[in-house]
């Protein structure tokens, strides 16, 4: 186990290093000095030198991604060209949002995802998994910042049940009805998903050898779906839902602008329309490096679950 | 199939793969969702096609007295917020809306599917290096590697189209990577280099035409993707710009009158979903029909 967490870190390393170039990268490709984004049009020629030189912009390329590593392992990520505060900072305050906003959606698609999956597998070509393949089917098919529009027309215009957009004014009640509908509306497309896997992995397991044993020796059959089954159907979905929960961080940019949440995805968004680029770069760089750690997690726990990978 | 390629002599194979392609569309005309999703596609291009001839209104002309007024027998699915036809708006954004899935999954094919046939072919350094650089794209969830090149590129409707083809990349190549790398092994592949096969025929001629099915149900399923991906850009503003008649860009505009006018944000929504869902539905009867194998 030891050796096997130990080369899955070795892979994650170099991707850290691609995704750290590539979001350096990002400000050399965009047209435009970036010293002249940062102080305006009228900038004196003067003014320009100076901050190029301050910001080291005046050095070789690698020189200057050396810089912008090292400026980066000590947590340092520059300053927003619109607001002039310091990126670390603002990621600091908007962050929490977006992960509060993630685990909610990833909560919801397993608490409902997996028991979904293993019923309609268990009771397959019944009414329930009629109904629900069709679900599924429809709600993959749904931009999930369309549902989340429809969530808010029915559940805040019509019915006036939940708050229409913000984060809530720091009550447990508050904070908790206005997450409800953004979660939901972000568990969406990961909840279908999880329910088509989760039943066509179930279906596997049910056909093998050792379900039939366990059923032949007499065990109650939902001891043998409990026991047995899910625990070996799970294996693949453990790895889909942690390429879920990346998706579901980036997918967080529609949800956040729909109902107004103030998490990374929205500060994207607005940092694309300002050109701010060293917002972009931050927010993409904590993103990925998210997807990374937990695609990490995700093989370890597979590892766990699953004693044949170690050894290959 | 394997058994026939290797028994029989070349000149045999191609009414064979014919009369493959037909048990396919048999196949998939029995399935009764899947036909209703090809019956619907044909309806929304239809649509695009002909909008400049049949829809009834100009899709950016703007009669401010009927702003936002509900649909009605003049305007079948109302007005928007800035007094244009939502009908008129919605045949013409179906234009947009399948070029750019059709020119994402182009980009997809084009790049992605060389990548995986030579990487998974040649093994060994190449494959190496061609899969650190899928692997490299895959360190992004790929709507955010899609934002990330749209920030570079300028939110147009055609980068937002660029970059989801970008993002594509990875899954085509992906798979073909390892469809070669199980069908390299055939007798017939190897037959093919045992005779001295110049590489380029062995693999246009005998290990693409193998990998084919799986990579026409992904460009389905990578379709329908591509679709929500473009309008989702377009919904945040990085994409298409105003005044284009967009499905994205239709619910970006509409969704500040939600509570006065909800039918602004319902009509391109449920475009949106029609259509997704159709191409998912003929990627589901595909897959059925080219494998009756995964049949459930």
């Amino acid at each position: 186990m030891g050796a096997y967490i130990l080369r899955r870190l070795l892979v994650a390393i170099p991707l850290l290093l691609v995704v750290s170039i590539v979001v350096f990268l990002l400000m050399q490709l965009t047209p435009g000095d970036p010293a002249v984004l940062m102080l305006g049009q009228d900038a004196t020629p003067q003014s320009i030198a100076q901050l190029r030189n301050q910001f080291g912009l005046d050095l070789p390329l690698p020189q200057q991604y050396l810089l912008f590593l090292e400026n980066l392992l000590r947590g340092d990520l520059g300053r927003s060209f619109g607001t002039r505060l310091s990126v670390a900072g603002e990621l600091a305050r908007t962050w929490p949002a977006t992960l509060e906003l993630a685990v909610a959606a990833m909560a919801i698609a397993l608490a409902v995802g997996l028991p979904l999956g293993v019923i309609t597998a268990v009771g397959r070509g019944g009414v329930l998994d009629q109904i629900t393949r069709v679900v599924v089917l429809v709600t993959v098919s749904m931009p999930i910042f369309w549902s989340g529009l429809l969530l808010i027309y029915y559940f805040s215009v019509q019915l006036g049940w939940l708050p229409t957009s913000g984060r809530g004014d720091g009550t447990v009640e508050s904070e908790l009805s206005h997450l409800i509908l953004p979660a939901v509306s972000l568990s969406t497309f990961s909840l279908a998903v999880i329910v088509r896997l989760m039943r066509s992995s179930m279906l596997d397991v049910l056909g093998e050898d050792y379900i039939r044993t366990a059923r032949s020796k007499g065990l109650r059959t939902w001891t043998v779906i409990l026991r047995h089954g899910m625990k070996n159907a799970l294996i693949p979905v453990v790895t889909v839902a942690g390429l879920q929960f990346g998706q579901l961080l980036a997918g967080a940019a529609l949800t956040e602008t729909v109902f107004n949440w103030p998490g990374v995805g929205r500060l994207v968004v607005t940092a694309v329309f300002s050109r701010d680029y060293p917002t972009i770069r931050g927010a993409v760089l904590l993103i990925a490096t998210t997807f990374i750690i937990v695609n990490l997690l995700v093989d370890l726990v597979y590892a766990f679950l699953d004693p044949r990978i170690r050894y290959s | 199939m394997t058994g026939q390629g290797t028994t029989r002599r070349a000149t045999v194979v191609p009414r064979a793969s014919v009369s493959l392609w037909r048990e396919t569309a048999r196949r998939f005309m029995r399935d009764r969702a899947a036909v209703l999703g090809l019956v619907i596609i044909a309806l929304i291009v239809l649509a695009a096609i002909t909008a400049p001839l049949l829809a009834p209104y100009d899709p950016i002309e703007q009669t401010l007295s009927l702003r936002r007024t509900p649909p009605s027998p003049q305007h079948l699915l109302g007005m928007d917020e800035l007094g244009r036809d939502v009908l008129s708006r919605l045949m013409y954004g179906a234009n947009q809306t399948l070029v750019s899935g059709v020119f994402v999954v182009l980009i997809g094919l084009v790049i992605g599917v060389p990548l995986g046939l030579v990487a998974g072919y040649a093994g060994g350094f190449v494959e190496g290096l061609a899969m650190r650089f899928v692997d490299g794209m895959l360190a992004f969830p790929a709507f955010l590697l899609a934002i990330v090149i749209v920030a570079v590129l300028g939110p147009t409707l055609q980068n937002a189209t660029i970059a989801i083809g970008i993002a594509t990349i990875p899954a085509f190549s992906r798979l073909v990577r390892g469809n070669v790398l199980s069908v390299k092994r055939n007798e017939y592949v190897v037959a093919a280099v045992s005779t001295g096969a110049p590489t380029g025929r062995i693999l246009w001629g005998h290990i693409l035409p193998n990998v084919s099915a799986s990579i026409i149900v992904l460009s389905t399923v990578q379709l329908a993707n591509a679709i929500l991906s473009v309008a989702g850009l377009s919904f945040l503003g990085l994409g298409a710009q105003p005044p284009t008649p967009e499905w994205g860009l239709m619910l970006r505009s509409g969704r500040e009158y939600i509570q006065q006018a909800p039918h602004i944000t319902i009509a391109p929504g449920m475009a949106i979903m029609l259509l997704v869902l159709s191409f998912n539905l003929v990627g589901d009867g595909l897959r059925d029909a080219l494998d009756p194998r995964l049949r459930r």
